[in-house]
């Protein structure tokens, strides 16, 4: 089983926070669907023809393109792979692109999930986050998805926004809860390099949060979504029961899959690779079959590392049975003593029959929890 | 023999010893152009790094005057307070010295102190006033100084420029002049005075020596009069630029003796050489054997390089008889070594040497002095180490080491200086003008207090018009106390001090505070206590850290963070475990830190 994930690099304008690959100059549109058209077919071999269980169309903005040409990419994962019977199927979109003509087209093809880069309800903050969209038209735009038939709807929020306080987030999460949807993937901003708002952060034009702040976003976040249900079920990522998303699961599970498109990242196993993020040379590239990705074998070590690494991100956690099996004794060694100094200690890894997981308050600190666990 | 000269330079760092060293090679063409690096002498790269010279080094040249040969042997000697033992074996082998002042600076504490040694052992002394050129320079007041010092004549002292070059050749004519030549008998029983040894990877030990009577003849028996070891002269000769092997080197000369020895220990400076057959009655006075000062931890970053640091410090040891260290092993730390040291330059080099050519990574931890301990009991112990101290039960009382240190600054700064010496224990002895605005303070002071920050804080508060030499004097006792630091209730054996009684609670707070500076915070709340014996006398709290996440971490970000978390991994490897603490290696300093 595995998953496909096609990159959509094109946005009509930049948002402040984002550093995915992504172009404003829309003239090479046919041209890069034209490409990841073929790159899927090379992509067969990767993943060893594997059943395909989930597709994703992630960005850039997928919504900014026409129908057709999702269309197309769509129609292209069936006619090369053998695709299971009720595969997830996921668009990225963003509220201002949503009309009913457009969503009744994307359910039309088959698409049966939506993530609405939604982020906050709170003009002001959409503003800052150089959004294009307002909360108004995000409330519509969630309206007319569920009138085109769409059962499984998601929301990207974020929070540990300078100048969010503890007020106006809650009411962005209440209006969230509202709207009777069945995800929220809520991100703390990140200041990465290359944006906005790290620039601004460099200038002192603007202060990140205090981490007590931040940790009062979260515990609230935490809090109220539990209390309507939502399962909490990796870091950034809640759910309703059976309705955690199958494809961004199956990065933490180590599945394989295929990523299509410049900047994309493919996963078999064995190795990851990932291609050039530059649209020309991408396209170039996959005319000419090389040199458009790196590519990283994996050692017995790092494969260890990853699997701690994304499963302590989740609520399933890892097992000492599995790195047994997976890993062998000698990793299995190593992970027990670490272990046993974070459990003695500082109680920050639950243990339950063998099963070992970090807890919902202590997920905010679990990059050095994974570190130490981590064999190099 | 007459148409010897030997003689040293006597002058304080940066006064422009070993420049003036390099125009004497090149004017006597000893040093030709392609040879031809600054600070010749000095062959260490640390050494010329730093500006300092570590070793002795030795080196002829030949000079003709007058239609007259002569063969001037030239002695370079480390200027540094740590290595004043050297320096005093260096200039008992001269018959002069010259001194070298910079005339923009003037007369500095080191230069006294050796300048002393040079006329206790009789040495002709020629001032030589450099820097001339520069346009700070001050002639007619250091004039004074070296005047009022040596009590010359105005115009015995020779004005130059080693930088230039200009009264290089009045300084070599007064060399001939003023120096006396070497006395001694060539046909008595060979003394010959070790002054130096280093270390050939291919040939063992070279030792540095000058005979003071007697002929060494290549191949002859010959024994060492304090290790009372007895070799075969291999190879002798003399000190060129390159080792020049000679049959015979007669009294009055300066050369080199190879003899298939292996390591430096056997090879004491201030030792004599004789023949085994024809023993000279006695061997050369002022033979010491070299005491370590200072000691500290040495730990190799990474546990399983214990092996690889033994064997990077026995190499060390072939050419640095001065080192010594022996096994030890802490709760914290695991397996080191205590490493003994003349003094904390001393102390630095060999921690700079062991990274740059042997690529090890130690922990060095907080130096400190030897302690001598009587128990209840009667019995004397030396302490090299806190953690060795007895408890506190079983001890009668502590001696440490005193110094006689003296400070030469300008009158602006006494004030504080004194302050100064009297926050560290000194006892002032006396204090001389040595112009209207240059002093001359003595104290008598505990060793321990110079161990910690006393350069840096001696030299922000002079703003750099201070110098400073010292000479270890008797044991004392004195009220010591153990300080230890403890880290979530766990006591941190290398972070243990002994202190005086009366700078433990400020001592123990000041501690806390850098720890809480240099430990990163943790996943839980960390606390920091200095404790005498089981009484806690400070408190220091890290709090818990609240926010350690990456928000996403999609297909595209699972490489990046792997690799960003096993650099995070390899960081915590460096840092120490204490129970539940991290600590980096950092913290293990932490009292060299201290404001």
């Amino acid at each position: 089983m595995a998953g496909i994930y096609f990159h959509i690099p094109f946005c009509k304008t930049r948002c402040s926070y984002c550093d995915f690959f992504s172009s404003v100059s829309e003239e090479y549109i046919p041209k890069i669907i034209e490409a990841e058209i073929k790159e899927l077919e090379f992509k067969k071999e990767y993943l060893n023809c594997e059943t395909i269980e989930t597709i994703y169309f992630g960005g850039g903005t997928p919504s900014f393109i026409s129908e057709n040409n999702i269309q197309q990419l769509l129609n292209s994962v069936y006619k090369n792979f053998k695709v299971c019977d009720n595969p997830e199927i996921t668009i990225e979109v963003n509220p201002d692109d949503i009309s009913s003509q457009k969503a009744n087209s994307f359910f039309s093809f088959g698409i049966n999930r939506v993530s609405m880069g939604t982020q906050s309800f709170n003009d002001d903050i959409l503003k800052f986050l150089n959004r294009r969209h307002n909360s108004k038209q995000a409330l519509k735009s969630i309206g007319i998805l569920k009138q085109s038939g769409f059962k499984n709807i998601s929301i990207d929020l974020i929070y540990g926004i300078p100048n969010l306080n503890n007020y106006e987030w809650e009411k962005t999460i209440d209006t969230a809860l509202q709207l009777n949807i069945q995800h929220i993937s809520a991100y703390h901003l990140s200041f990465e390099k290359g944006t906005k708002i790290h620039q601004q952060l460099k200038t002192k034009e603007i202060f990140a949060l205090q981490d007590d702040d931040s940790v009062n976003q979260y515990n609230l976040l935490c809090k109220k979504l539990k209390n309507n249900s939502f399962e909490h079920y990796e870091i950034s990522n809640f759910s309703l029961p059976e309705f955690n998303s199958k494809h961004n699961s199956s990065y933490w599970e180590g599945k394989k899959y295929g990523g299509i498109g410049p900047s994309s990242h493919s996963f078999n196993g064995n190795s990851r690779q990932w291609n050039v993020s530059d649209i020309e040379k991408y396209i170039k590239g996959v005319i000419s079959n090389k040199g458009y990705f790196t590519k990283e074998n994996l050692s017995l070590n790092q494969k260890y590392n990853e699997y701690i690494l994304t499963r302590l991100r989740t609520n399933k956690g890892v097992s000492d049975k599995e790195i047994l099996v997976n890993f062998g004794e000698n990793i299995l060694n190593h992970f027990l003593t670490e272990i046993k100094l974070l459990t003695n200690s500082n109680k920050v890894i639950l243990t339950n029959n063998n099963n070992y997981s970090i807890s919902e308050e202590n997920w905010f600190i679990s990059d050095g929890i994974i570190a130490q666990l981590c064999k190099i | 023999m007459e148409n010897i000269r030997n003689f040293c330079i006597i002058a304080h760092i940066d006064h422009g010893k070993s420049t003036l060293a390099d125009r004497l090679l090149e004017i006597t063409g000893t040093v030709t152009g392609k040879d031809l690096q600054a600070q010749v002498l000095d062959d260490m790269d640390i050494e010329r790094e730093r500006g300092i010279t570590i070793k002795s080094h030795a080196i002829q040249m030949d000079y003709k005057v007058n239609g007259q040969k002569y063969v001037l042997n030239l002695i370079d000697t480390p200027g540094h307070v740590d290595f004043s033992y050297e320096v005093s074996r260096a200039i008992a082998s001269c018959e002069g010295a010259l001194l070298v002042v910079d005339a923009t600076q003037g007369i500095q504490a080191q230069t006294i102190s050796n300048m002393y040694q040079a006329i206790d052992h009789n040495l002709t002394v020629i001032p030589v006033l450099n820097k001339m050129d520069m346009p700070a320079a001050m002639p007619e007041e250091v004039k004074d100084q070296i005047i009022d010092l040596i009590g010359c004549k105005r115009e015995d002292i020779i004005e130059v420029s080693a930088r230039t070059g200009v009264g290089i050749q009045d300084v070599l004519d007064a060399i001939i002049e003023r120096v006396p030549a070497p006395k001694g008998d060539p046909e008595g029983p060979l003394q010959a005075l070790i002054f130096d040894s280093v270390f050939n990877s291919f040939r063992g030990i070279i030792a540095y020596y000058r005979i003071l009577n007697g002929t060494l003849k290549k191949g002859e028996h010959v024994k060492f009069v304090n290790t009372t070891h007895d070799y075969h002269a291999d190879e002798i000769g003399v000190l060129k630029l390159k080792l020049s092997p000679r049959d015979t080197v007669c009294a009055g000369d300066v050369g080199y003796i190879i003899s298939g020895i292996k390591s430096a220990k056997e090879v004491k400076v201030g030792d004599t050489i004789t023949h085994v057959n024809n023993p000279c009655d006695s061997a050369v006075a002022g033979f010491e054997n070299v005491k370590s000062m200072v000691f500290a931890g040495i730990y190799p970053v990474d546990a399983d390089d214990y092996e690889e640091l033994r064997a990077s410090l026995e190499k060390l040891q072939l050419n640095d008889a001065s080192l010594t260290f022996i096994p030890e092993s802490s709760a914290a730390l695991g397996f080191g070594f205590r490493g003994g040291f003349l003094g904390l330059l001393h102390m630095e080099i060999i921690q700079e040497r062991l990274d740059r050519e042997f690529d090890m990574d130690v922990i060095t931890t907080v130096p400190n002095v030897s302690y001598k301990v009587v128990t209840t009991k009667g019995e004397k112990l030396d302490v090299h180490n806190p953690s060795g101290l007895p408890a506190p039960t079983l001890i009668d009382f502590i001696e440490e080491p005193y110094i006689k240190a003296q400070v030469i600054t300008k009158t602006e700064y006494v004030g504080a200086i004194m302050n100064l010496c009297i926050d560290k224990r000194g006892v002032l002895q006396s204090q001389t003008y040595l112009t209207t605005d240059r002093v001359e303070i003595n104290f008598e002071m505990p060793l321990a207090e110079i161990v910690f920050d006393f350069y840096d804080k001696l030299k922000s508060i002079s703003k750099g018009y201070a110098s400073f030499d010292y000479h270890p004097t008797v044991y004392k006792q004195a009220k010591l106390v153990k300080l230890d630091i403890l880290l979530n209730g766990e006591q941190v054996d290398a972070l243990s001090t002994l202190i005086h009684f009366d700078n433990a609670y400020p001592f123990g707070r000041r501690m806390c505070e850098k720890l809480k500076e240099l430990i990163p915070r943790q996943q839980y709340e960390v606390a920091i206590q200095a404790a005498i014996g089981s009484k806690i006398i400070a408190r220091e709290t890290i709090s818990a850290m609240r926010k350690d996440v990456t928000a996403k971490c999609y297909g595209g970000d699972i490489s990046r963070k792997r690799k960003l978390l096993e650099k995070q991994k390899k960081g915590k490897k460096r840092m120490r475990q204490i129970g539940t603490v991290e600590v980096p290696q950092s913290a293990f300093l932490a009292v060299l830190k201290l404001d």
